[in-house]
């Protein structure tokens, strides 16, 4: 913790010029869209029809793929983390397995479970006249899909880091279980529910791959931000640098935002509330 | 303090709970309103014992009754949830609801049972009135110092009206000066509510001043309950004797000798009515230290207790003086400081050490 002697510290060659050259692959593409961006254009572009519709349709399903991720992902975290269900560990891979999957197999995936003839999409056809694929809301599940692993692993960890001593307290206090979870357990993990809910609206944002394989891009309603971005490449690439700017400011805003956080590695139970 | 119309019999367990590094076998009594201290060292199962009684130790078998109401039972399937066994519990590190204010914290078990806000409130108000910290009441707990903390635990369990009250090491957290007050503060709490009570402790001065009788665990068996007094006088092991201070020799007995396994022969007054002649039994022989009495040369009269015995270690304290001796006999001697610096004594000297046999109090072990 010797500060001067850590400032002192000279960075050995080798690894001072591989480190600039990692901070400049990442730097490069940055400076290359603000480079190329018709910056006169911008907000005509940002305020154009198309646009406008697909930032719309973006935070409209991102907001719901978080809402879902939510109601779902914190009990699924709690079961992680606190049950004694034997299987955890498999459970929890199968759980978060979207985090490392190619987003594209997502989608395939998620065909074959709920397109016009998968494993459920039939009944919800046959039955319900539910037609999930090329839908909005087929766009919700598949941005749920690949969000919601971030937010079940950042509540499970801080729900593992919690002690459980004031849970225990609360339940010889008179308190039953689902009412200590609601006083207890969810002010505690506040700060983690709050840091997974923003990871997994900034992963349903930016979702591309599984949405465009089982929602397809079609404007106004499932044609989200990222695959306006693609489209406009070809046809008008000064939008596509534009809106590609502001999906990379969104993203750079929730890191710097959730720093502490997140990168930072874990928050300290019993953190003093603001 | 209770309204209920059945008998108030106290708290009775007999729990066993298995823990792979800890075996614990307990029995336990508390009659109404009485005070019982669990003392034991380290890992003795005390925390174990506790949370097994508040239903907070799923592997825990056995009976709990409560007041002639049956908490648990491992026979007949019966157990009632944490939350419902109305058990006031004082945890070890407080367990403070940190995001609360004090107020909140303290009402929590009335509104968890259903009461309205303000009645809680008020209740809540009531109850920090009664340790003092109304002026605080809007403080979290984080803001607060140990002694404080430790208050609003206290009002926290008894504002949700429990039936018995279990405390596990309530001054451990606490610097000297903020323990005496709050251990005075404590007793008051524990005579004014009448509950029976369990207060975990490993310091026999909060065991004496808090409780009415002792209960001594190790490694997850009580080895010996009694007042502190009965402690005293016939300490079952090592570490009981070392409690109360006296020193504890085991060995065989016969008649009023007790014999060491390293051939030393202690004369004694026997305690229990079966004074036996025949067969050597396992026996113990209890002596204060303030009943040894240490010489440069074998003394005259030819005592009937005189070892041969090492100086260990020298520990003055103001005017008396602890003199730790070994060889085929350990014991501690006590002996005014003016004694030891007559005798010069030193690490490693070789001494004589006389104990009358009527200071010498031999039992069965």
């Amino acid at each position: 913790m010797n500060r001067q002697g850590r400032r002192a510290r000279t960075i050995p060659i080798p690894i001072a010029v591989l480190a600039t050259v990692a901070v400049a692959f990442f730097a490069l593409p940055v400076l290359g869209l603000m480079a190329r961006a018709p910056w006169g254009d911008v907000w005509s572009i940002l305020t154009s029809d198309s646009a406008l519709i697909a930032l719309r349709l973006s935070l409209w399903t991102s907001g719901w793929a978080t809402v879902l991720s939510v109601v779902f992902g914190v009990p699924l975290a709690w079961v992680l983390a606190r049950s004694t269900i034997p299987g955890r560990a498999p459970l929890r891979a199968l759980c978060t397995l979207s985090m490392v999957l190619p987003p594209v197999a997502a989608g395939v995936a998620l065909f074959a479970a709920l397109g016009r003839r998968g494993l459920v999409g039939q009944f919800l056809y046959d039955w319900f006249d539910i037609r999930l694929p090329f839908s909005t809301a087929g766009v919700v599940l598949a941005q749920t899909f690949v969000a919601m692993p971030f937010l079940v692993i950042t509540v499970d960890a801080a729900l593992r880091q919690t002690d459980t001593a004031a849970e225990q307290a609360a339940r010889t206090l008179g308190a039953g279980p689902w009412y200590t979870f609601r006083r207890v357990t969810l002010p505690a993990i506040r700060p983690a529910l709050v840091a997974g809910a923003v990871l997994a609206w900034a992963r349903a944002l930016g979702e591309f791959g599984a949405t465009i394989t089982f929602a397809g891009s079609f404007p106004g309603t499932t044609q989200t931000l990222p695959l306006a971005v693609y489209q406009a490449l070809e046809t008008e690439p000064g939008q596509a640098i534009v809106l590609a700017l502001l999906l990379i400011a969104i993203s750079f805003t929730v890191l710097v935002s959730l720093r502490h956080r997140w990168l930072g590695g874990g928050l300290a139970p019993g953190e003093p509330a603001p | 303090m209770t309204s209920d119309a059945q008998p108030l019999s106290g708290l009775e367990a007999t729990l066993s709970v298995s823990l792979g590094r800890l075996e614990l076998d307990a029995a336990l009594t508390i009659g109404p309103g009485e005070v019982v201290a669990l003392l034991g060292p380290n890992g003795a199962g005390k925390t174990t014992l506790v949370r097994a009684l508040a239903g907070l130790e799923s592997r825990a078998v056995g009976r709990v009754v409560l007041n002639a109401t049956v908490l648990a039972d491992t026979e007949t399937g019966v157990f009632v949830a944490p939350e419902h066994r109305r058990l006031g519990v004082v945890f070890q590190h407080l367990a403070l609801f940190e995001h609360m204010d004090i107020t909140e914290n303290v009402a929590f078990g009335l509104r968890a049972t259903g009461s309205r806000k303000s009645a809680a409130r008020d209740r809540a108000l009531r109850w920090l009135r009664t340790v003092g910290l109304d002026d605080q009441a809007s403080a979290r707990p984080g803001a607060l110092s140990g002694g404080q903390r430790q208050r609003v635990a206290l009002a926290r369990a008894l504002a949700a009206d429990p039936r018995a009250l279990l405390l596990d090491e309530p001054l451990a957290a606490l610097d000297v000066r903020t323990r005496l007050d709050i251990r005075r503060e404590l007793r008051q709490h524990l005579v004014d509510t009448g509950l029976p009570a369990l207060v975990v402790t490993h310091d026999p001065v909060d065991a004496h001043v808090l409780a009415d009788r002792v209960v001594v665990m190790e490694a997850g068996r009580i080895v010996q309950y009694g007042t502190l007094a009965d402690l005293g006088a016939h300490p079952r092991t090592a570490y009981v004797a070392d409690l109360v201070g006296v020193n504890l020799v085991e060995g065989r007995l016969r008649g009023e000798v007790l014999t060491t396994p390293a051939g030393a022969d202690v004369h004694g007054t026997r305690t229990d009515d079966a004074v036996t002649t025949g067969e050597p039994r396992p026996g113990l022989a209890a002596v204060h230290p303030r009943a040894v009495a240490i010489y440069r040369e074998m003394p005259h009269g030819s005592p009937r207790n005189c070892w041969a015995t090492t100086v260990v270690t020298v520990d003055s304290r103001a005017d008396r003086s602890r003199v730790v001796l070994g060889g085929p006999l350990a014991l501690t001697a006590e002996i005014t400081t003016a004694a030891l610096a007559d005798l010069d004594l030193r690490p490693g000297d070789e001494v004589w050490a006389v104990a009358k046999a009527t200071e010498v109090r031999l039992y069965p072990g």
